[in-house]
């Protein structure tokens, strides 16, 4: 083979098997979203029908600034709470660090249908010991009865899950900062906040921003979170886009316009994808 | 060199290793879809599992082998399956779905395959409400009906007994809700402990809506011929007032009914906060896994008419076999064989569930009077009255937009009459009715 052919060969396979699994359902997504799909049956072609009734939905656009506002909610928490953690456990040393490392990371490893049920019986749900132990203290809640209330249990529960990976990424980016900085900052007199600020940010941000759309993207595609937390709920307040998509297809046997919607979230991850991909190469 | 011994040694060990082989080559695989784990401890799943040990045994080299699913998800996959030329041999596939399975031509014509060989008595023995929706005219019948359901009031008799109520006394809506307010139980600081009457509103796992029981009830259709949707009226704002007002007047069922799905009911039932709750009669032999099943009970929904039930929604599970399978011969034989009259008495001796065949019911008085059984005779006897799926509409998201329109009026976001509304016409224009 020739030398030029060889990294072709090796990284073959994987782009074979990610066509396979991924680019070929997704073209063939697009190609039957054109089509009117009575109970997943490919009907009448009717070109871009789907997806102007799923514009005109009276829904969608309230649904849509629901994702986005959970999103946004969801992934600045847990980076501000990251980043404030990190920089605790990064001065934290032996085991009593790597235990605090472990019990943040261990909601990130968990099976997200196992922890966000764990999440709703234990915090959530009635019959739970966080709303009893409430109720001995006199505070008697319904955290699911209202809009609010229920976007809040949803953006807690997703900065509960993804808190250990931001912190394990901020965390190794704080190590690698050279100490050298520090002590000559500190020689200049410089304060602990103007130390974080005019050092730690700035060299941090590659590793932020990374995180950021990695957890953007992971909470714009979680469909297990709202599906078993609140199930979109109340009156649709919690219904966000990979759950819409689920409930279009699985509940009301919509294909036709869950297909449309699914092609609009996989060109909206490929646009953080591209963003991702450009920010690993960026050099600070 | 080889001598000869060398060579009939290795051929008889090539022969002894072939057989396993052959006959594992041999072997059919007939795949089902079912929600079922024939692994599973459950008394359905235990019943399943005699069935199939006992049609293998009888049927030497096929094996039957369950994909259990997701029950909520398991006809749109298997809708997608039909579309992509994959799906399983057989399938149980929701009943309010099944129309829409035999518009797909995803079904095969179980007459042709098996029916039109049974004798006469067997047939008469099955014929009820649930035979009848299986066929399309004379020589079409595309499932069996199995693990057939009536939704109607599942109660704790022990709760009932400490409040005083005798059972026999709630015979309508209103006898009901007194008990209901008698039942709902609370603490020293004014908080509920225990709930009269749960019912469940969420999106997600949803069993149809007692708003739809009282529209049919009153008004005998819930579509129009041309499908479309008949719930934004007079019947049905009367009967969405009256459900909301139980949470927002009675106050005896839970604002958090909002979200609830099936399943967080049966929890809070299977908890004790729940004293009388709408339910599947389908679920009594879980629930009597987890309450002493002395203490549970169903019975219809009482209607405002005493002395007969409310029409309630009747469910099940329409077994059916893949059009296109490629075992098609085999797959009715294991369909006949689940649905046979001996199968019958597995299903209801071992699973508890409602006979298909009113020759068993004759067969077996001694079970159906034991007290934990009696739910099955409630439930033979709601299915008189109960509403079915029309045959020539598909109606797919129908609990899901009627609880989403329940919610907005508990919630006080919309009136009855808006919500119903809007539920109307996000049906019929999904459907292009």
């Amino acid at each position: 083979m020739r030398p030029s052919l060889r990294p072709f060969a090796y990284v073959a396979p994987a782009i074979l098997l990610i066509a396979f699994v991924l680019y070929l359902p997704s073209l063939f997504g697009i190609y039957y979203s054109q089509f009117d799909l009575r109970y997943v049956a490919p009907g009448r072609y009717v070109g871009f029908n789907n997806y102007l009734r799923l514009l005109g939905d009276p829904d969608f656009l309230a649904m849509l600034v629901r994702s986005v506002v959970f999103t946004a909610a969801a992934v600045s928490l847990t980076v501000a709470l990251a980043l404030a953690l990190a920089g605790w456990v990064n001065t934290l040393k032996g085991w009593f660090g790597m235990a605090i490392q472990l019990l943040v990371i261990l909601p990130w490893i968990v099976s997200h249908v196992v922890s966000a049920l764990l999440f709703k019986w234990v915090f959530v749900n009635d019959i739970g010991a966080g709303l009893w132990l409430l109720s001995q203290l006199g505070i008697s809640v319904a955290p699911l009865t209202s809009a609010a209330s229920a976007m809040a249990i949803l953006i807690a529960y997703a900065c509960w899950r993804t808190m250990g990976f931001a912190v394990v990424l901020l965390l190794a980016g704080m190590k690698s900062i050279p100490e050298e900085l520090y002590e000559a900052a500190s020689i200049d007199g410089a304060t602990s906040w103007q130390r974080f600020r005019a050092i730690t940010l700035p060299l941090l941000k590659t590793p932020m921003l990374i995180v950021c759309v990695i957890l953007t993207l992971s909470n714009l595609n979680n469909v297990e979170t709202p599906l078993v937390i609140t199930g979109g709920g109340p009156a649709g307040a919690t219904n966000i886009v990979p759950l819409d998509i689920f409930m279009r297809a699985f509940a009301r046997f919509d294909f036709s316009t869950a297909i449309a919607l699914a092609i609009g979230a996989f060109l909206a991850n490929m646009l953080l994808v591209i963003s991702y991909v450009r920010l690993v190469k960026w050099r600070v | 060199m080889m001598n000869r011994r060398t060579l009939a040694a290795l051929g008889l060990a090539l022969g002894l290793a072939a057989s396993p082989l052959q006959s594992a080559w041999s072997q059919t695989t007939l795949r089902m879809w079912t929600f079922l784990n024939p692994g599973g401890q459950a008394p359905r799943e235990k019943a399943l599992k005699i069935l199939i040990d006992r049609f293998e045994a009888a049927n030497p080299g096929t094996k039957v082998q369950v994909e259990q699913q997701v029950w909520d998800q398991m006809t749109p996959k298997f809708f997608a399956a039909h579309g992509a030329g994959n799906a399983p041999d057989v399938s149980w596939v929701v009943m309010d779905q099944f129309p829409a399975a035999v518009q797909l031509g995803a079904l095969a014509n179980l007459h042709d395959l098996f029916i039109k060989n049974w004798p006469k008595e067997q047939v008469d023995a099955i014929n009820d409400t649930y035979w009848a929706f299986g066929g399309y005219g004379p020589g079409n019948h595309y499932m069996i009906a199995h693990s057939r359901n009536l939704l109607g009031i599942m109660y704790r008799e022990d709760f009932l007994r400490e409040g005083g109520i005798d059972p026999a006394s709630i015979r309508t809506w209103d006898d009901m809700i007194e008990a209901a307010k008698k039942l709902t139980k609370r603490n020293d600081k004014g908080e509920v402990t225990r709930w009269g009457l749960g019912l469940q509103f969420g999106a997600d796992k949803a069993d149809p809506s007692p708003v739809l029981n009282f529209i049919y009830d009153k008004y005998g259709r819930l579509f129009a011929e041309n499908c479309k949707a008949l719930w934004a009226n007079d019947v049905g704002v009367a009967a969405m007032t009256k459900i909301a007002s139980y949470v927002k007047d009675a106050k005896i069922t839970p604002e958090a009914a909002v979200n609830y799905s099936v399943e967080d009911l049966y929890d809070q039932m299977a908890a004790g906060r729940i004293a009388i709750m709408s339910a599947a009669s389908v679920r009594m032999p879980q629930m009597q896994g987890s309450i002493d099943p002395r203490n549970i009970k169903f019975i219809p929904f009482p209607s405002d008419t005493p002395g007969k039930p409310q029409a309630a929604s009747g469910t099940g599970w329409a077994v059916g076999v893949w059009a296109k399978s490629r075992n098609l011969a085999l797959a009715g034989k294991w369909a006949e064989f689940m649905s046979s009259p001996e199968a019958d008495k597995v299903w209801v001796e071992i699973g508890q569930q409602v006979p298909l065949y009113a020759s068993t019911v004759a067969a077996m008085p001694a079970f159906f009077a034991e007290p934990k059984n009696q739910f099955l005779a409630a439930a033979s006897g709601g299915f008189k009255t109960a509403w079915m799926s029309p045959k020539n509409c598909a109606i797919g998201g129908i609990r899901e937009d009627v609880n989403t329109a329940t919610q907005l009026v508990v919630l006080g976001r919309k009136t009855p009459l808006e919500a119903l509304k809007e539920a109307e016409a996000k049906f019929n224009q999904r459907h292009g009715y």
